[in-house]
């Protein structure tokens, strides 16, 4: 059965790219075949989408000459050279937080290994066994004079 | 074109040998795009090394099996519209309100009149006309559906929206066109 409703010109714009879900597309066609005034528009929306592909063909153009040397030159310049890279690495952005890294690592890096000396200069066992028993059993017995302070202890 | 100038990493042979191989084979319909949407040699030809330049930076990002240049087409139409952003002031685009009633050309039969009629000179002219006069967003939309005859969902991909925003933006440059075309044939003959 052909609709008497005419077919709206969206739907003929669909119709012309391929657009339309099969049952619609096949709706407009059995209409177009029947409606002198609907198949006129189809025409019209075909012969502009044909004239614009004859327009397009008529006027393409070859890639201009030098065109892909110049994407070529143009990656080449872009890329990255070693001494941009070194560059890199000098911009405030990398060099200030590189720089308070280096700082950070020396002075916890010479802390450490100060606090590492130390350590190793008197070992932890003397003070609770050489130490503390040598204090305990024979005190001030190298011939040393004794501290004023424990000889008032005394006194007290 | 003022294009953000990143350096980048030294390329590997496959980059290379990627990016010479799409200049080769799409070099041409990718000129003949970009030439399309701008309408001048110039500009065309400077969207076409920055869209080679995008290709080359982002080659692993290609999916093999897809459409390049649905790809190649996307990268030029993204820039082509940056660019017009930048130069807001030379080219105002025109973004048509897709809820606004469609506006199609009072002079509708263009048709009729065969083709063979308007053979190059005479066609020729009022089109190019035509299709300057339109605003870049419905030119893209054209060029994409009815000479790279792009579906509907490829447009959508290639400019980033909706499928009904395609179509609606076609309907109403259809529409445009047409009564241009007309109008130019008229002051031509």
């Amino acid at each position: 059965m052909i609709e008497r409703e005419h077919i709206a010109p969206e739907e003929l714009i669909d119709y012309v790219h391929g657009e339309l879900a099969p049952a619609d597309d096949a709706r407009v066609y059995a209409h177009l075949s029947a409606c002198t005034s609907c198949s006129e528009a189809h025409e019209g929306e075909t012969q502009l989408t044909e004239i614009l592909r004859e327009h397009a063909r008529l006027s393409e153009r070859e890639m201009p000459p030098g065109l892909a040397d110049g994407i070529y030159a143009a990656i080449r310049e872009r890329r990255i050279s070693p001494w941009h890279r070194f560059a890199e690495l000098l911009r405030p952005a990398v060099l200030v937080p590189s720089a308070a890294a280096v700082a950070i690592a020396l002075y916890f890096g010479i802390v450490s290994t100060q606090g590492t000396a130390h350590a190793n200069a008197i070992d932890a066992t003397y003070y609770l066994e050489d130490h503390a028993v040598l204090g305990t059993t024979v005190p001030f017995d190298d011939g040393s004079i004794a501290p004023t302070m424990l000889t008032s202890d005394e006194t007290r | 074109m003022a294009a953000p100038r990143k350096p980048f990493e030294p390329s590997t042979p496959e980059q290379t040998a990627f990016l010479e191989r799409a200049v080769e084979q799409y070099g041409k319909a990718t000129y003949n795009f970009a030439f399309r949407l701008t309408r001048n040699d110039a500009d065309a030809r400077d969207l076409t090394q920055e869209a080679f330049i995008r290709v080359y930076r982002a080659w692993r990002s290609f999916k093999p099996g897809t459409s390049f240049l649905s790809w190649v087409y996307r990268i030029v139409t993204n820039l082509h519209r940056d660019e017009l952003r930048r130069r807001k002031g030379r080219y105002l685009e025109e973004i048509p309100d897709d809820n606004e009633p469609q506006a199609f050309g009072g002079d509708r039969p263009l048709a009729i009149q065969p083709i063979e009629e308007y053979v190059e000179g005479q066609l020729s002219e009022p089109v190019s006309k035509a299709l300057d006069a339109l605003s870049p967003e419905q030119r893209r939309i054209v060029v994409l559906a009815d000479i790279e005859e792009c579906s509907y969902q490829e447009i959508a991909e290639i400019v980033g929206c909706s499928i009904g925003t395609v179509r609606s933006r076609l309907h109403r440059a259809r529409g445009q066109l047409r009564k241009l075309v007309n109008r130019y044939m008229k002051s031509s003959s």
